[in-house]
């Protein structure tokens, strides 16, 4: 049977996802073939925020306009057992009323930087299965979560009011990747203070986007049509300006990279390690070292991961 | 102190005796509470060096009521006898009040079902697989009207287990009471109402915290004027405790949220000596015995204090903390279960000493299904020879006085108010919930507890200790699926013999003022109307919305 | 070795969630990739994100006396949707005589209380239906 049919099948793609998750590389590569140019939009921003609520409500209403909704939502592992409790779900549950909308939830299995070394490579399998519109929802750390900026059209960075005396300083990195910025919960706190202050400290961007804010009560469905427009806004923008094909590109060599330093990673996680730093502690030389190990990833550990 | 030299002096010799013992019998284990305090191996005045009998203690009756609320407690009344029951629709679960009337039981306590308790009605698709399974059904007046056939209201008090749908609940008792022509003012009994320990623990809300909150508060005033002798609220340790949390936590969130009740109904213009008095507390009473008592003496000082000191009252009677005690369901084991008449004996003891003022006492075929007849019987008579043949009742706080009780009762003190130094910090116990505070308090403590379970470092018996192979042959109480046909049977006919325009007039009528005034009057016009509760609720819901809540582990 | 994943779900209106998340914690801790979903789930949700989870084990937390309708309802719908490789395993409150009737209808385990977390992962290492 051809990928396109396989994948028409959730209970089948599913299962792809999960081969592609454990270092399928073939499999990936015969993906990524089958790719159709869906809108990816990152959905970053510190704990509790409300991502997964904003990323219900903006697919309600997208699902009901006729779109093809997938979402993968990131959550940390476990440094200690390598395991994990993923649970963006909960907030999710509404959307089991609509067929056309696909949910996974996938831990960073110990990688850091807002997603796991695979997520490029989900994100391929609902695009090839058809989902036009692709949420990522990355962990939530709100530090370092810049990786998706490498795969997806558009950010959209959540921010909450501040609350009393207590300082919330916007990380850099987000001030710096975000194209919609969302102060979320607008109910609970002072967010027009917010929401001038994001108006003053973001400025154009090299590409001649403006970052636009907007204020939204998620769970109360108010400002999801504002969100909605934007990023429609900014969805013609990626195709006008040539962006959407650069975006290609930078998916594909952040895919390189992911799957490479996860070889890497399982490498100097392994025994192998050790012996190299008794090597080194009796003087050997660290750049034949260094080769060496860049020679593995190529090597014996170079197909389907290390078992 | 005096002499505090001398027992300084003496506590050196002590330890020179104590080294040389261990050395040839070393201690077994750390030994902490169940709640983990850290504990000496005994205790004597130099722990209550700041201890004073009147500052501390107080004569039974007199502030700050560490010793009991009463100056006569059991010696004029036992503790009310009240064991939670409910099962089926509302014809069975009249047949089962009566059984325990009839056994000495002095008053009676309703649980309800699944649909029942998140406020739908028994034809909902959503309740499927649930009708009367964990209590009973009560969607309309004559479901009410039916569970207390032949009881007087007038004369019995009633314990109703009911959060979220709470007020709807008490406008069906109220109604079905003065059916039977009691008159409201002279209603006896209590809703649990406590809306704000659901976020936390039992998880049977219905509708966000802010709104449920208004609702709870209409209930308070209500009852402040139109049925003086019912207490409107239980604020519940119970469900807090057995959803993992430790006792320090069970009474510094219990607490907290009762402030917060008080807070809020003074902040709608309500008279604090007019309401305070009918709060309620209902509480757990876990295994490690003198924690427990040391947790109810603090509470009761806790409280007076912290009423005293926040809201000046006039009357002493609003420094009272009242409360409800149910022995421990999580401490009871599937496995050999008739250790679990053991356990709640120890329970019952502890809540007998800490001066509860009614307790249920549990099962023991609690980790099997809603107790058997037999079972519940047992349970009764648990009580009943506490309180008539072990002469524990006889003389007010026995333990009162005993060094370490007393360092305890201090201890559990200091410990709530920095929790209450803590919520205050998060902005309240609303932000607290929001922020899933009390949540993730709760669930690490459960969590640490299965931890110790399982590596041994705590002993269960029957479970992780003393197994043994065993077949289990212990009765089950089934619910005959007859029961549900019946109870829709009686729902439908309820449906189809009413006049639909006033019952839409009148929900919308509460709709319009769901959030501007007190719902009470609407409810119960409602309910008059022959609105069902599934559809007060739906019509709230429409208002206010739902709560999902997030998911803290 | 690839992660097991594990869906533990609480069908129906019961709200006893203690088990069920120190469960889900537990078996963190033991490696597994656990997706807990919260309270309040009907079958459909239950099944369906099992599918889209592709989930190994799907446990079901019921405490409530309504676990002969859930499970049964699972069960359908598992054999509807053409899954036979995947474990459904419960636990909590289950009388002994309907907990052998489960296991007639095909569910693969029960566990009642006080059953250590060992002898749970223990249980769907052993009984996984796919290779590892
Ligand atoms: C704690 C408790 C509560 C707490 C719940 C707090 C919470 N958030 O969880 C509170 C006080 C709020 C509560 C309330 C009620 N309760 Co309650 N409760 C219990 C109690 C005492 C212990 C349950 C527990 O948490 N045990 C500790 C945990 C760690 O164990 P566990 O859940 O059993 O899980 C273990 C195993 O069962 C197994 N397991 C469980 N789930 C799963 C899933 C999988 C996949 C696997 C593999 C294993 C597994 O592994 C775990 C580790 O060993 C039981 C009786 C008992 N002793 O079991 C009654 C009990 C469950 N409750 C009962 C009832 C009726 C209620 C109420 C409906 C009462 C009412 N009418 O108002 C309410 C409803 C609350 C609600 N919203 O659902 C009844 C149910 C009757 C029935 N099924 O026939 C019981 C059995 C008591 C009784 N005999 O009457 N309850
Ligand atoms: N008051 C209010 N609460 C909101 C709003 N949006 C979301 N919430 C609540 O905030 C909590 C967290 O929302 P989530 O959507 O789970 O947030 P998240 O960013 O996905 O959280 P993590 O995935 O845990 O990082 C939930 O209880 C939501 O109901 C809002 O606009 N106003
Ligand atoms: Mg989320």
């Amino acid at each position: 049977m051809n990928i396109e049919e396989i994948l028409l099948d959730k209970k089948e793609m599913s299962k792809i996802m999960t081969r592609i998750e454990n270092g399928d590389e073939d499999l990936s590569s015969e993906i990524l073939k089958h790719i159709k140019g869906a809108r990816i939009i990152g959905v970053t921003g510190v704990p509790g925020s409300g991502k997964s609520t904003l990323i219900t409500k903006l697919s309600s209403r997208l699902l009901e306009k006729g779109h093809r909704i997938g979402i993968i939502g990131v959550d940390p592992s476990s440094p200690f057992s390598g395991g994990a409790v993923l649970g963006d779900r909960v907030r999710m549950k509404d959307l089991n009323r609509f067929e056309n909308v696909f949910i996974r939830s996938i831990s960073t299995r110990g990688k850091i930087g807002g997603l796991s070394y695979y997520t490029a490579d989900l994100v391929n399998v609902l695009d090839a299965a058809g989902y036009d519109t692709i949420f990522i929802e990355t962990v939530g750390t709100g530090q370092d979560e810049v990786d998706v900026f490498n795969i997806a059209h558009t950010i959209i960075v959540l921010q909450v009011p501040t609350l009393g005396d207590e300082v919330q300083i916007i990380k850099a990195g987000q001030l710096e990747i975000g194209d919609i910025y969302i102060v979320n919960k607008a109910d609970q706190g002072p967010a027009d203070e917010k929401i001038k202050e994001l108006n003053l400290i973001l400025k154009k961007r090299e590409n001649g986007w403006q970052p636009l804010v907007i204020k939204t009560v998620a769970v109360k469905n108010v400002g999801i049509e504002e969100i909605i427009n934007a990023l429609d806004e900014h969805w013609n923008f990626v195709k006008e300006t040539g962006l959407f094909k650069r975006k290609i590109n930078s998916r594909i060599k952040y895919m390189l990279k992911q799957h490479a330093l996860e070889k890497l990673d399982k490498i100097m996680e392994s025994e192998v390690v050790d012996s190299y730093a008794e090597q080194i502690i009796k003087g050997r030389n660290m750049h034949e070292i260094v080769n060496e190990i860049i020679n593995k990833v190529g090597g014996e550990y170079g197909k389907g991961g290390i078992v | 102190m005096e002499k505090e030299e001398l027992y300084k002096e003496k506590l050196e010799e002590w330890k020179k005796i104590y080294k040389k013992s261990i050395e040839s019998m070393p201690e077994r284990q750390e030994f902490k509470t169940l709640s983990g305090i850290d504990l000496n191996i005994f205790y004597s005045p130099l722990e209550l060096k700041n201890f004073d009998y009147f500052e501390n203690l107080g004569n039974p009756g007199q502030y700050p009521f560490t010793r009991g609320i009463h100056p006569t407690m059991y010696r004029s009344r036992l503790w009310t006898f009240r064991e939670f029951s409910g099962f089926g629709d509302a014809i069975e679960t009249n047949r089962r009040l009566k059984y325990l009337i009839e056994h000495g039981e002095t008053g009676l306590s309703i649980a309800f079902d699944y649909p029942t308790l998140l406020g739908l009605d028994s034809d909902d698709p959503l309740t499927k697989g649930e009708f009367g399974k964990a209590g009973v059904a009560i969607n309309t007046l004559e479901d009410m009207q039916l569970m207390f056939k032949d009881i007087p209201l007038r004369d019995i008090s009633t314990s109703m287990t009911i959060n979220g749908p709470a007020a709807i609940l008490w406008g069906l008792y109220i109604l079905a009471g003065e059916s039977q022509g009691a008159r409201r003012n002279g209603l006896r009994g209590t809703i649990q109402n406590d809306i704000l320990k659901e976020y936390m623990a039992q998880k049977s809300f219905i509708f966000p915290p802010e709104p449920s909150l208004k609702l709870v508060i209409d209930t308070i005033e209500f009852g402040s004027k139109e049925l003086p002798l019912w207490n409107p609220i239980s604020i519940s340790g119970y469900h807090i405790r057995e959803a993992g949390a430790t006792a320090i936590q069970e009474l510094a969130f219990t607490l907290a949220n009762g402030l917060t009740y008080v807070e809020k109904s003074v902040e709608r213009g309500l008279d604090v000596d007019d309401f305070a008095p009918r709060l309620s507390f209902f509480f757990d009473a876990h295994i490690d015995f003198f924690e427990e008592i040391a947790k109810f003496r603090a509470a009761r000082r806790i409280w007076a204090r912290e009423i005293k000191r926040r809201f000046s009252p006039r009357k002493e009677r609003s420094l009272w903390l009242r409360f409800h005690t149910q022995t421990a369901g999580v401490s009871l084991t599937a496995q050999q279960p008739e250790n679990n008449i053991i356990r709640t004996a120890i329970e019952a003891m502890a809540a007998v000493l800490g001066g509860t003022q009614s307790l249920h006492t549990n099962s023991m075929d609690e980790a099997w299904a809603l107790p058997t007849e037999k079972a519940v019987m047992i349970a009764l008579r648990t009580q009943q020879i506490i309180a008539e043949e072990s002469g524990i009742p006889n003389v007010v706080d026995p333990l009162g006085g005993s060094y370490y009780m007393e360092w305890l009762t201090d201890k559990i003190e200091d410990e709530v108010y920095k929790y209450f130094d803590k919520i205050d910090n998060l902005g309240g116990v609303i932000k607290g919930i929001r922020s899933g505070f009390f949540q993730r308090e709760i669930a690490e403590s459960a969590y640490r507890f299965q931890r110790d379970l399982e590596e041994n470092k705590r002993v269960l018996v029957g479970v992780n200790k003393y197994k043994i192979d065993e077949k289990l042959e212990i009765p089950i109480l089934r619910i005959p699926d007859e029961l549900e046909d019946r109870h829709l049977r009686r729902l439908k006919n309820y449906k189809s013999n009413r006049d639909m325009e006033k019952v839409n007039f009148a929900l919308k009528e509460m709709q319009k003022n769901a959030d501007e005034k007190n719902l009470m009057p609407y409810i119960i016009d409602s309910i008059k109307a022959k609105a069902t509760l599934g559809e007060i609720v739906k019509a709230l819901k429409d208002v206010w919305g739902e709560y999902i809540e997030p998911v803290i582990y | 070795m690839r992660k097991i994943r594990v869906l533990i779900a609480k069908p129906g209106l019961d709200g006893h969630d203690r088990g069920a998340k120190v469960l889900a914690r537990s078996l963190m801790d033991e490696g597994f990739e656990v997706i807990y979903t919260g309270i309040h789930q009907t079958a459909e949700d239950i099944v369906r994100t099992a599918i889209e989870e592709d989930v190994d084990v799907i446990g079901l937390s019921v405490l409530s006396g309504a676990h002969m309708y859930h499970f049964r309802r699972v069960l359908e719908l598992m054999k509807e949707n053409g899954i036979n490789d995947v474990l459904l395993i419960g636990g909590g409150i289950v009388p002994e005589e309907d907990k052998e009737n489960l296991i007639k209808m095909g569910v693969d385990a029960i566990f009642n209380p006080g059953t250590s977390i060992q002898e749970i992962s223990d249980f769907i290492r052993k009984n996984l239906r796919r290779p590892l």
